[in-house]
């Protein structure tokens, strides 16, 4: 019988670093988008950008760990 | 295996730092429970020392950023001459259970131990270098509460500092901000309004006293934890950030160069930072009762050692030692009084504020202040096993473990920091997409520079997403139920009232019905003479003189009784001619020639004595009192009848009515016969009595009144009331003395004095009540004060709370809540103490008082009743 196999602590970590900042890249792209479709200023958007993106990133960043933690070791073990 | 650790920690700010603490000792392996009470700076954690030790524990501690105190003590190894010597101590330090540190410095021959207390003591310390092969001895140092006041006092010191300088820079900020706006141009240079210079003088606010925040934040991202120090930083970096961008590129479409934003992050700062300095003033001020309680362990102690008087470090005093307390001295250990006559101070443990008679015998509290005589006594416990170090374990204990209310308010404390990031992002998305256009018309920020004029609808809704930020710290949530429960349950030690944690707090408020033990705990619990009665013949005096001579022999209770109550009105009891004890029926004896019988009606009828009816309606009368009555017969004819019954303690009476005022329902409950326990019941005011109550059947009475809803609250000596203290709702032993830690129950008092009862039952109310009223302001002000940020007022009136008001909001909401909470410390209980020289409880019984119900045939003469 072969031993659980678990994923190491580090990898968890970026891939769930990559998946929270994917998360706020994809919130700014969709920000940057309905700004340009409701013709906010550049400088606007740019604000708006900045701030969703960090917004966004801090709440997945407390929401991802726990919920990809589990489902990463069910997945890997 | 299971062991217990308490560690002091620094550097927590806020209610969701403990958490993080907690959240990370939890995940660390080897932990079965951590609890971290932020008010009291404290972690306590149940571990597996197979697993972990306290090294490790301190370490996860340190690794989430924050300070774990050390115990730690420097003393002399003499003898130590190289770097060998030095290894060799260093390894019999280290290998000795609890030392988790050893500094040594062999040129100066000294040793500086960190250690866990809970598991190695300072003479164990001391043993091990001695058993390696030096002599220790003490050096003047700091003990672990210096070290956590001086903490403390840094830790004030330093938000002072801050304090201070964030506003020696804010106002130059503000005054070059509003130099156009309040009439102010005449005094502030024009130059101060540039926005180079706003942006010199905020950057060292940020750099300084702003700093605290983003370390915070960075500590708590780098662990996976968002606390109340992000939404700081998020919201003071952004303003900061974007008044660099309106500096540099004034045409950004920022709202312009006028517009700066460095304002609204300097007062941030300098109202956060007002906040944190009075949070930390104040929070120190909750705690005050167990530093005082610390504070009071005797330094030195005078014991005798080969004859000699020698004076040794406390810690170094061991059970079997006879220790010398002089007139005005600190009783330096428990002990028992082996001779010498004093009276003891012992408020500082009991609350009791009449000095307590000592005689050979009696206990003694270490830490308690010997008043007038001179003691000598055997200590019998030392160190963790005192009645001082356990009443301080119990207390910290106490306020480290979190009732129901805390952690529900903790976990919604919790959530809320991302439910407020989420909030602010709406709030953002809503105005910059909708709001703007929908609503906007211009107004102003109250407390603000900024004009809505100028203003473009990304400054607009990133200004309300950062007063989101900022208005919802639940800093006052976190603080509302530790810092009540701090002062509660430090008020109760002054008193003598140990409350052992929130829950007890929590459901001895809801407590509606009381039941009493009686003996040991309504009563004294041994017997005591209560009445003479005496033909004119012989009279009161000289019938108990008589009965005390024949009874001297006995080892019968009863016997005692008497001769103790002959003792205490001043009648010699000499020695009988003759003794004959008569099992079942009472003693006889022969005294100068006088044949005195003292005993039951059969010993009366079977021995012939004359007029005996004379007394018989005297003894029915007794009996039906639930007093033992004893026939007295001198030279064959009845001369009286002496009786004896358990008495009333001294403020039975007042207590019980007292917690019928109080609306309780107040029941006694005794293993005695039925009779007896009404006579006891009807003196002290109780119409309920539950009387022939086997002691195993107690606890099943309480079930009793549990299953028809009641919460009770059983009241027991805690010895035979065990299970039943531990059945009730809430338990409470009574005269506990300085047996505590062994005691069942959840409120302990200290000394035999029923009215605590009151004081423990008023404290918990009052002390939930507070909690209460601190929740109830704490979320009031979150509840009003974010839908008023994000701006949902702002399309029926043009004004918004800037972010500079919403620290203001904030900072005041924290301090707001510790102030009312230290209202706690002007508690003092309805029943004040007011009698004379209180007799130690080991001693025997006070004379019986007209109250107690001697009957006053005639006077048994000097003064006696």
């Amino acid at each position: 019988m072969s031993a659980p196999r678990s994923m190491t602590g580090r990898k968890q970590r970026y891939v769930t670093a990559a998946a929270y900042l994917g998360i706020a890249a994809l919130s700014s792209v969709l920000f940057a988008l309905a700004a340009k479709y409701r013709g906010a200023s550049g400088t606007d958007t740019y604000l708006g950008i900045v701030w969703v993106f960090a917004l966004s990133a801090i709440v997945s960043a407390s929401l991802l760990p726990p919920l990809l933690g589990k489902r990463l070791g069910r997945a890997t073990s | 295996m299971t062991e217990r650790t308490a560690i002091s920690i620094r550097g927590m700010t806020c209610a969701s730092c403990a958490q993080t603490i907690e959240k990370t000792l939890r995940e660390t392996d080897g932990v079965l429970d951590a609890t971290v009470n932020f008010a009291a700076e404290k972690a306590i954690v149940d571990f597996d020392p197979s697993r972990v030790d306290r090294k490790g524990l301190e370490k996860a501690i340190k690794d989430v950023g924050y300070e774990p105190v050390r115990h730690e003590i420097v003393l002399k190894a003499l003898g130590m001459a190289s770097p060998h010597c030095a290894g060799l101590v260093e390894k019999a330090l280290l290998d000795t259970p609890g030392v988790l540190s050893a500094d040594i410095n062999f040129s100066i021959e000294t040793v500086k131990v960190g250690y866990d207390p809970s598991i190695v003591t300072v003479t164990q310390i001391k043993k091990a270098i001695s058993d390696a092969g030096y002599k220790p001895m003490d050096v003047e140092g700091e003990s672990v509460e210096d070290r956590e006041r001086e903490a403390r006092r840094q830790d004030i010191r330093k938000q002072g500092v801050f304090t201070a300088s964030s506003w020696l820079l804010s106002v130059p900020i503000m005054l070059g901000t509003f130099r156009e706006y309040f009439g102010i141009s005449g005094f502030t240079p024009e130059w101060l309004a540039s926005t180079y210079v706003l942006w010199a003088l905020t950057t060292p606010l940020m750099v300084g006293p702003g700093a605290q925040f983003f370390i915070g934040t960075y500590r708590g991202l780098k662990h996976g934890y968002t606390d109340m120090n992000l939404l700081i930083a998020t919201g003071t970096g952004a303003a900061y950030i974007l008044g660099i961008v309106n500096t540099l590129f004034p045409e950004a479409g920022f709202g312009g160069p006028k517009v700066a934003f460095f304002e609204t992050a300097a007062l941030l700062i300098a109202f956060l930072v007002t906040g944190r300095y009075l949070e930390a003033l104040t929070k120190g001020r909750t705690s005050e009762a167990i530093r005082k309680l610390m504070g009071l362990k005797a330094k030195t102690a005078r014991i005798v050692r080969d004859g000699q008087e020698v004076e040794i470090p406390v810690d170094d005093v061991v059970v079997g030692d006879f220790v010398i307390v002089r007139p005005g001295e600190k009783v330096p250990v428990d002990g028992m009084v082996r001779a010498g006559y004093s009276a003891v101070d012992e408020s500082m443990i009991t609350g009791e504020s009449i000095p307590v008679e000592k005689k050979i015998g009696d206990e003694v509290i270490g830490a308690t202040i010997n008043k007038t005589g001179l003691l000598k006594f055997e200590a019998t416990k030392v160190g963790k096993e005192t009645a001082l170090a356990q009443i301080v374990k119990l207390i910290e204990d106490a306020q480290a473990a979190k009732p129901k209310i805390q952690r529900l308010a903790d976990k919604v404390a919790g959530r809320f920091i991302l439910a407020v990031h989420v909030l602010a992002l709406f709030t953002f998305l809503f105005w910059f997409f909708a709001g703007y256009d929908a609503y906007f018309r211009g107004g102003t920020f109250l407390l603000s520079s900024t004009s809505l004029f100028s203003i473009s609808p990304g400054v607009f809704s990133l200004l309300l997403a950062i007063t989101v930020l900022i208005i919802s710290c639940p800093c006052a949530v976190g603080l509302a139920t530790p810092s009540a429960i701090m002062a509660g349950t430090g008020k109760g030690a002054e008193f003598g009232v140990l409350i052992k944690g929130g829950d007890a707090l929590e459901r001895a408020h809801k407590v509606d019905t009381i039941v009493l033990d009686k003996t040991g705990t309504l009563t004294r619990g041994e017997p005591s003479l209560t009445d003479v009665v005496a033909s004119d013949g012989v009279g009161q005096r000289e019938a108990l003189h008589l009965a005390a001579i024949a009874e001297r022999g006995s080892e019968h209770p009863l016997g005692e009784a008497i001769v103790r109550g002959a003792d205490s009105r001043g009648i010699r009891v000499e020695d009988a001619d003759q003794f004959v004890a008569i099992p079942g029926h009472g003693v006889a004896a022969e005294f100068r020639g006088r044949a005195i019988l003292l005993g039951n009606r059969k010993l009366m009828r079977d021995r012939g004595v004359r007029e005996v009816e004379t007394f018989l309606p005297h003894v029915e009368r007794l009996e039906a009192e639930g007093k033992t009555a004893m026939l007295l017969s001198v030279d064959g004819v009845a001369a009286g009848v002496i009786a004896v019954a358990d008495t009333l303690k001294e403020h039975s009476a007042e207590a019980v009515a007292r917690l019928k005022k109080m609306g309780l329902d107040v029941v006694m409950l005794t293993g005695d016969n039925r009779r007896t326990a009404e006579a006891i019941a009807r003196k002290v005011g109780i119409e309920r009595v539950l009387a022939e109550v086997l002691p195993e059947d107690k606890a099943n009475e309480m079930k009793r009144f549990q299953s028809q809803g009641r919460i009770v609250a059983m009241v027991g000596d805690g010895i035979n009331d065990a299970p039943a203290l531990t059945q009730a709702d809430v338990g409470i032993a009574i005269g506990s003395g300085t047996d505590i830690a062994k005691e069942a129950g959840h409120i302990i008092l200290v000394k035999e004095d029923l009215r605590d009862i009151v004081t423990a039952l008023e404290l918990s109310r009052k002390t939930i009540r507070k909690i209460k009223q601190n929740l109830f302001w704490a979320f009031i002000y979150n509840g009003a004060g974010v839908p008023l940020a994000a701006g949902l007022l702002y399309p029926l009136f043009p004004v918004l709370v800037s972010p500079e008001l919403a620290a203001l909001f904030m900072a005041t909401s924290s301090l707001s809540v510790t102030l009312n909470t230290l209202l706690l410390k002007r508690f003092k209980p309805s029943l004040l103490r007011t009698s004379g020289l209180r007799r130690a409880p080991a001693g025997p019984p006070p004379r019986p008082t007209p109250s107690d119900g001697v009957e006053v045939g005639q006077p048994l003469g000097g003064g006696d009743s």
